[in-house]
């Protein structure tokens, strides 16, 4: 573990936080982190008036204005579920394979010298012809897709799944191009620019450190407003997948380049992208492959060589040993980065000098299946990373991973709906896209309605998505950085603060407990009452959810948006405690006060808390 | 979990599965609010073992040879020239187990006073068994105490995991600072910034519409079960906390970032609640340019050894008699270089001098001291002669109760038995 250059690069964070609250304290330390909250008081008196959302107007995301949904009245709300007709032949019978990868190499990185073979290994795994496909279910509901695969429902998202009916509407959340976004990217660029640098760039614009805030806040900012959600969501699976702690001293600065590549590559095939992420700055230098060496009496850094199968590809239980690690940590020596100013974030290199092939020596010498045939150098490398991204453990341990994702932590392993995904992941080339829309369409997805409970990040942006729209103050997104780490900061998820390679855990046993359930119930009066400046509730908006004039037709039409149920009975009682009831008139002196009060025990209801 | 049996044997008995709390059970069963002291202390029944473990980790590797000056040591004088802490101004320390090879900084006089109290253990030249001078690698080692072989999880983290029973007090491990702990990971435990994070906002709807409206909300049923299973007794801590009244710090206690830390738990351990593991921590040791005389108190160092030595002092002084049944580490992810650099600070080192204060601390210094001299440092560094594990390990045996088995899953691959022990704890 050691290196000669540990101790160079590992005093890079600043001596102070951005706050001055936090002056004693180092960079990730809970003095910033009070400062933090400092900001959230702050902007208590500011939000209430100083803010109004979808400011500038023409900043609107979503699909073009449609009319409502048209919802019934009644006092006991759910969201309608809507029809489910869409005929069967429409839906592709095999995936399309994937269109964007190959064109959208990261700045930083290199692309491969060597075209990674495929499938001319021995120990290659064949390539399983999947089965044809299923119909799509016939109880995959608006609602559900909406909760599930977005960050919160909008009426513009239920809208568009209604237009093209629900595997349309993922169809077309697959396949969305990167432009979709381009306005908040473009704004993203420009209050957070360091989140789409790289190390080079970062340092030269100085106070490199700044990312460790704007990055969790551009991640924060586009879980609201991207069109594309359900990239989005993978993008964060694949943070948790490949996950490198931004707090990281070393790799802290290529993080921005990291995050550009994991979102290029997200819908694309696995194996581009784990060869991508093999080489970049960030995961190299977190997990010490940019300084190992194995030549004169060097030992090679078997960190990387570990997670690149303990976590990336085929888990451990894979089939592989301990000196299986250490021979594919010798395979990946000579694997850097150029140095620039004595550390090592410059473009990728392969450095010979440094490297030596170890047990592979031996043409024939075998991990998972896997021997290096004529192949040497970087080329071995590349080989062994092409077989693991194909190998048939890796297939079903990704398909897992993406089920307990996307449909539930009871989804086990060896489950048809995992096998299946994994077959087409295979036949697909590796395609991500691919192994999603397997899963995505499976029975096992529809029938998982509200099954999972909400991570902070989702409660917080499917609150705002909820109450304050997707709009964004452009103007305010800078200042209010820490503000919106913030945000999932009192919930312990601040986007790629988790230190270990693991990623932040995906249970929901490890979302829940007693400062958890605090934590939730008071997010709710935070977003209602406070919101980060970026974002802030119209309250003439909200008053308008419904065309009716009483506080009871309101509350209706607030459970509906936010899919609470509440009987009468408890309706009664909420609104008696706010000296109403359920015909007080909606023009009534104080009525924001105690939208406020209700839209704050919706947003803290159980019902709320789930997906 | 079990009693204590096997070849642990140094260990007071600790009792059986209900040597803990009934928050959860008692709280359903009685299906209100605040009906969970025994014997009328603040909202939570005395734990049947009564005894706290508070980790205080002094993070960016603090420099020992400063903190605890080996006076003694012959070369030290030289190594550290105008860094080094004088004869005159250091702390002695005296008392029933007094020794004057080391000393304390000038500026810990309260840690002084508790050593001369006959309640700190040493430990001069403990640490991470494996030479790792990144803070980030050092910290999360030493956290996870796994070395590799378990994600996600630290090592008091898996001690709760290990230990842990349905009737376990939702206040059984809390951390204040903010983010989990590494050490924590792995445990639901509660984090927090100080305990009005634990209150609801003043601002939203109160106790009691909060209460109705979850009681309401899952009595319609199809509630996620993790959900309704949390709902209650969160309720009830809600409003056990309440009964504490005001938290903010109280007049004439440290308003420092480790004291702002340190008060919630020493108010939690004060009022009877059944807090078993705690931790706290202190940024900014690393200190590589103008580190500064120990004699000038506003200097870089001199303040950190203060503000440890403030908060410590305060939470001794705050707890009062249930001293004897708190026990304070204080440890760090390295010390630092023998030799000050060319910028009058000091660079990343090995071994750190793990403190051990509190109830059933056994007073002294204890492990080899390595020494200083140019033929005794391992490439500039003190060689660490205790692994901070058997230190830590010895805590949680002789003091939580840990068994060996215990103690296997806590270190995994680590040989922990009392003949490697330092004798830190009576």
């Amino acid at each position: 573990m050691p290196t000669a250059t540990d101790h160079d690069l590992d005093d890079t964070t600043p001596p102070d936080g951005p706050e001055g609250a936090g002056a004693e304290d180092g960079p990730a330390s809970g003095g910033r982190r009070a400062a933090v909250r400092g900001l959230l008081v702050g902007g208590l008196a500011v939000a209430a008036t100083a803010c109004r959302p979808n400011a500038p107007a023409s900043r609107k995301v979503g699909a073009p204005a449609r009319p409502p949904i048209a919802r019934p009245p009644g006092s006991t709300t759910t969201l309608p579920v809507p029809p489910t007709t869409r005929p069967p032949t429409t839906t592709p019978t095999t995936t399309p394979p994937p269109t964007t990868t190959p064109t959208t190499t990261p700045p930083t990185t290199t692309p491969p010298t060597t075209t990674p073979p495929t499938t001319t290994t021995p120990g290659a795994p064949p390539t399983t012809t999947p089965p044809n496909p299923p119909a799509p279910p016939t109880n995959l509901t608006a609602t559900h897709v909406a909760r599930r695969l977005t960050y919160g429902p909008t009426p513009e998202v239920l809208a568009r799944i209604q237009q093209l009916g629900p595997v349309g509407w993922i169809d077309e959340q697959l396949s969305l191009p990167p432009s979709t976004d381009a306005d908040l990217d473009a704004q993203i660029r420009t209050s957070f620019p360091r989140t789409t640098n790289d190390a080079i760039q970062n340092f030269a614009l100085g106070e490199a450190w700044e990312i460790l805030s704007e990055l969790p806040a551009a991640t924060t900012v586009r879980a609201v407003c991207a069109r594309r959600q359900l990239h989005e969501l993978t993008v964060a699976f694949l943070w948790d997948h490949f996950n490198v702690d931004l707090r990281n001293d070393r790799a802290q600065a290529s993080c921005g380049a990291y995050d550009q590549l994991l979102r290029m590559g997200a819908f694309g095939r696995f194996r581009d992208l784990l060869l991508e992420v093999a080489r970049s700055a960030a995961m190299m230098n977190y997990l010490n492959q940019a300084t190992s060496r194995a030549d004169g009496s060097n030992v090679p850094v078997e960190n990387f060589a570990r997670e690149l199968m303990e976590l990336h590809t085929v888990g451990v239980d894979g089939g592989y040993d301990e000196d299986d690690v250490k021979a594919v940590a010798y395979l990946l020596s000579g694997w850097t980065r150029q140095l620039v100013d004595w550390q090592p974030i410059g473009p990728f290199v392969f450095n010979s000098a440094v490297h030596r092939l170890g047990p592979f020596q031996d043409p024939a010498h075998s991990v998972l299946g896997w021997s290096r045939g004529s192949l040497t150098g970087e080329a071995a490398g590349v080989g062994f990373i092409s077989h693991l991204a194909s190998h048939p453990t890796t297939a079903q341990r990704l398909a897992h991973e993406l089920a307990v994702r996307f449909i539930g932590d009871h989804v086990n392993r060896n489950d048809a709906v995992v096998t299946t995904a994994a077959q087409a992941y295979l036949a697909a080339d590796t395609s991500i896209r691919a192994l999603l829309r397997s899963l995505l369409t499976s029975n096992e997805f529809a029938a998982s309605a509200n099954a999972r409970i909400r991570r902070p990040l989702e409660l917080w942006a499917s609150m705002v998505r909820a109450t304050a729209g997707t709009g964004w103050n452009g103007a305010r997104m800078r200042e209010s950085r820490w503000g919106l780490v913030g945000a999932t900061d009192s919930l312990n998820q601040v986007p790629h603060w988790w230190p270990d390679p693991d990623g932040y855990p995906d249970r929901d046993a490890n979302w829940v407990g007693v400062g958890a359930m605090i934590g939730r119930w008071n997010m709710a009066t935070w977003v209602v009452r406070g919101m980060s400046g970026v974002f802030s509730i119209d309250w003439t908006a909200v008053r308008n959810w419904t065309t009716g004039t009483t506080i009871g037709e309101w509350f209706a039409a607030a459970c509906q948006r936010t899919g609470v149920t509440v009987s009468n009975t408890a309706r009664d009682r909420m609104l008696a405690e706010l000296y109403r009831t359920a015909a007080s008139p909606l023009s009534q002196s104080g009525n924001q006060w105690a939208m406020e009060n209700l839209l704050i025990q919706i947003l803290q209801a159980p019902d709320y808390q789930t997906r | 979990m079990e009693t204590t049996t096997g070849q642990l044997t140094g260990t007071e008995p600790v009792g059986g599965p209900s040597r803990r709390h009934f928050l959860v059970g008692a709280a359903a069963a009685a299906g209100t609010t605040v009906v969970l002291g025994r014997t009328g202390s603040v909202g939570a029944a005395a734990p049947v073992t009564g005894r706290s473990l508070i980790v205080i980790f002094l993070r960016g590797g603090a420099d020992g040879l400063t903190l605890l000056p080996p006076l003694g040591d012959p070369s030290y004088a030289a190594r550290r020239g105008a860094l080094r802490v004088q004869t005159g101004t250091a702390r002695a320390l005296s008392g029933p187990a007094a020794n004057t090879y080391f000393a304390l900084h000038p500026q810990a006089p309260r840690l002084a006073s508790l050593y001369q109290a006959g309640r700190m253990a040493v430990v001069p030249a403990a640490g991470l068994p494996v030479i790792n001078r990144s803070h980030f690698d050092a910290q999360l080692m030493m956290e996870a105490g796994s070395f590799g072989l378990a994600h996600g999880s630290g090592w008091a983290g898996r001690w709760l995991n290990s230990t842990a029973d349905p009737n376990d007090h939702v206040l059984r491990s809390i951390g204040f600072g903010g983010t989990t702990p590494a050490s924590l990971r792995g445990h639901p435990s509660m984090v927090a910034y100080s305990l009005s994070d634990l209150s609801l906002l003043s601002w939203g709807p109160n106790r009691q519409q909060v209460r109705t409206n979850q009681v309401e909300r899952l009595a319609q049923g199809g509630t996620h079960p993790l959900l309704s299973s949390w709902t209650t007794p969160t309720l009830d801590t809600v409003d056990s906390l309440a009964t504490l009244g005001d938290t903010n710090l109280p007049t004439g206690w440290p308003n420092t970032a480790l004291g702002r830390r340190l008060w919630p738990i020493a108010r939690l351990i004060e009022a009877g609640f059944p807090v078993e593991f705690s931790h706290a921590e202190l940024d900014g040791w690393d200190t590589h340019s103008a580190q500064g005389s120990p004699d000038e108190p506003t200097a870089n160092m001199s303040s950190l050894v203060a503000q440890l030595d403030g908060a410590v002092g305060a939470f001794f002084d705050r707890i009062g008699s249930r001293v004897d049944q708190t026990t304070v580490v204080v440890m760090s992810e390295f010390g630092r270089r023998a030799e000050v650099n060319s910028s009058g600070g000091t660079d990343h080192g090995t071994a750190f001098p793990m403190m051990v204060l509190g109830g059933g601390v056994r007073p002294g210094v204890f492990g080899p001291w390595p020494g200083l001299a140019s033929n005794q440092l391992v490439d500039g560094d003190l060689r660490l002669s205790v692994d901070y594990r058997s230190v830590l390990g010895e805590v949680l045996s002789r003091r939580l109760g840990a068994t060996s088995s215990h103690l296997s899953t806590v270190f995994p691959g680590f040989s922990n038995s009392p003949a490697g022990w330092v004798g830190v704890c009576q």
